[in-house]
């Protein structure tokens, strides 16, 4: 049998394990928003664990960062930083989300400001966009890496197009039958598969081409010793600022905690015990990013210029020479990369819009299932949107991600104001995301305006935090006795 | 946080090595630290720095998760199901 055949018949072996996880593991789930977005709020430990972590190995995590790493060294160390800080807001804040979720059925991030600040359509509805305008890139990015894996794999024979429709025909199938139960149970295998395949080839690599770490790192330390001093080399191959390499953790951390399908699975968690126990072992998950970095190191001194530095990986795995399984393998993990951020993105943009944009604003009201029904139908619209988008346009969507990620942010200084401080009102708090994602916006379209290559991001929460103050000031405060649920107090 | 859902004293201290982390792991300090040398365990010293960080907020989440056992468990039996 050729070469590419079996590593072909080991990512569709993959695929029909995915397919056959995803559909089973939805049997139980109620026929309700509650069941199909929070999983009727019984989520254990290994699910929400994998869910999390398999959310953040996404087809960057598994090309992206070893290409980083490759082409500008130890700015790549960023993905790692703010992973380590960037859950820690739910230890403390989560359970209290996770109770109010159960007090009033919220099952969406939206959900719970449109009622801590009174505020039904306004907030969600800008909320939804934001979200949206954030989702949709991500998701087409993470299709247009399926295909590539495909393209790979068959060496050329399969374009790009069917194999981002076949990888993505398996995860509308799962998530739409199965809602997040089929999203948690295949993003366990396939963290499974994808951690197991980071430590493989993380330290074989290393190993293979340079006898080992130290020698890798020793070696670099003579040749090339800019890629490993923080904070690495910028897009262009200049030394980063240490401004903007800051800002960009902070601006992450900021919106790690927020982002609207990670933020939804607060209100999946089984108890607070179990939300608690995620986000502790949350950070092992960084330690597994460490092998993936290795791998792009293993290619600098080993395979200088390659010009397409997200390429790195299945340029030295083709070269190698390995066997055909453990290609298939490595195809299989790459997909399950994709895959698992590419099914919680579907599921939630899909909730997002229709109980944020759609409901509130036409005021439409419905039985659970047949809401469950509508946002079924929804997240195979927006698949499909996703996949013109990813096959049939040639628009810059890495731009409008970057973008996104500064307007995400700003819903951080929100949600500490909804918990923390008693006087943030309504008119502060719309006046403050309006601020703070116009002046990101702006500050991205005109990047020359953002002071030392600091991160737009910054700046909009640094307006968005004046804003939502001195309007919230000056605004009637909201009713005491309505919010009291949502703010944390300290008990001695 | 308590059986009735407020902070204690040990959340704030949490909070607070959270931030420190971040700090450690930005503007000034990572560019103090952030060298090639020395190395440990093979890797160099800004990349091990950033290990050491996440080895903090391990032990230190996993510090306020036992202490914080009682509490949770009241919390999870009292309160689940019908908000706090």
């Amino acid at each position: 049998m050729e070469a590419w055949v079996i590593v072909f018949l080991t990512t569709v072996a993959y695929l029909l394990a995915t397919l056959a996880i995803g559909i089973v593991s939805g049997r139980r789930a109620s026929n309700t928003p509650e069941g199909f977005v929070a999983g009727d709020r019984n989520l254990g430990f290994l699910v929400l664990y994998f869910i999390m972590g398999a959310s953040i190995y996404s087809a960057f995590a598994f090309l992206g960062a070893p290409g980083w790493a490759y082409s500008r060294g130890a700015a790549a160390f960023y993905i790692v930083s703010y992973g380590t800080v960037g859950l820690l807001p739910w230890y403390f804040l989560g359970p209290r989300i996770a109770l109010l979720g159960r007090r009033f059925g919220f099952v969406t991030q939206a959900e719970f400001f449109a009622h801590r600040f009174e505020s039904p359509r306004a907030i969600p509805a800008i909320m939804a966009v934001v979200s949206a305008a954030a989702l949709v890139p991500y998701l087409v990015i993470q299709m247009k890496g399926a295909g590539y894996v495909f393209s790979v794999v068959t060496e050329g024979r399969m374009p790009e197009w069917v194999g981002a429709a076949l990888a993505y025909g398996v995860v509308l199938i799962y998530v739409t039958k199965s809602g997040v139960l089929g999203v948690g149970w295949t993003n366990t295998f396939q963290g499974i598969l994808m951690l197991g395949l980071a430590w493989g080839l993380g330290l074989y690599l290393p190993w293979k081409l340079h006898g080992g770490i130290g020698p890798m790192f020793s070696e670099l330390a003579s040749t090339a010793p800019e890629m490993l001093v923080a904070p690495g080399l910028d897009g262009s191959g200049e030394p980063w600022g240490m401004g903007a390499y800051s800002s960009a953790v902070v601006v992450s951390v900021l919106g790690f905690s927020v982002w609207p399908h990670y933020f939804m699975k607060i209100y999946a968690a089984r108890s607070v015990r179990t939300l608690k126990r995620m986000v502790v072992f949350y950070p092992t998950f960084q330690i597994f990013l460490i092998p993936v970095l290795f791998i792009g190191f293993a290619g600098i001194a080993a395979y200088p210029g390659v010009a397409e530095a997200d390429t790195i990986l299945p340029t030295i795995l083709m070269d190698l020479d390995l066997p055909a399984l453990a290609v298939g393998l490595f195809c299989a993990g790459a997909l399950a990369a994709s895959m698992s951020s590419g099914d919680a993105i579907l599921h939630a943009g899909a909730s997002v819009l229709v109980k944020d944009l759609e409901t509130p604003l036409r005021g439409v009201r419905r039985s659970p299932a047949s809401e469950t029904r509508v946002i079924r139908w929804t997240a195979l619209g927006m698949g499909a949107l996703a996949y013109y988008l990813a096959v049939g346009s040639e628009a810059s969507l890495v731009a409008l991600l970057l973008m996104s990620y500064g307007a995400i942010a700003q819903f951080f200084p929100l949600l500490i104001a909804a918990m923390v401080w008693r006087r943030a009102t309504r008119a502060g708090a719309i006046s403050g995301l309006v601020s703070g994602c116009l002046v990101a916006l702006a500050l991205n379209l005109w990047p020359d305006l953002a002071w030392l290559g600091i991160h737009p991001g910054v700046y909009g929460a640094v307006v968005n935090v004046i804003v939502l103050v001195v309007v919230s000031l000056r605004t009637a405060p909201p009713d005491g006795e309505r919010i009291e649920p949502y703010l944390m107090r300290v008990e001695t | 946080m308590s059986a009735t859902g407020a902070l204690r004293w040990r959340h704030l201290l949490g909070i607070g090595v959270g931030l420190d982390v971040l700090l450690f792991s930005i503007w000034p300090i990572y560019s103090w630290v952030g060298g090639v040398r020395p190395f440990v365990l093979g890797m160099p010293f800004s990349m091990v720095w950033l290990c050491l960080m996440i080895a903090i907020v391990f032990s230190m989440s996993v510090a306020l998760f036992i202490k914080d056992r009682e509490d949770d468990e009241r919390l999870d039996r009292e309160a689940a199901f019908r908000g706090d």
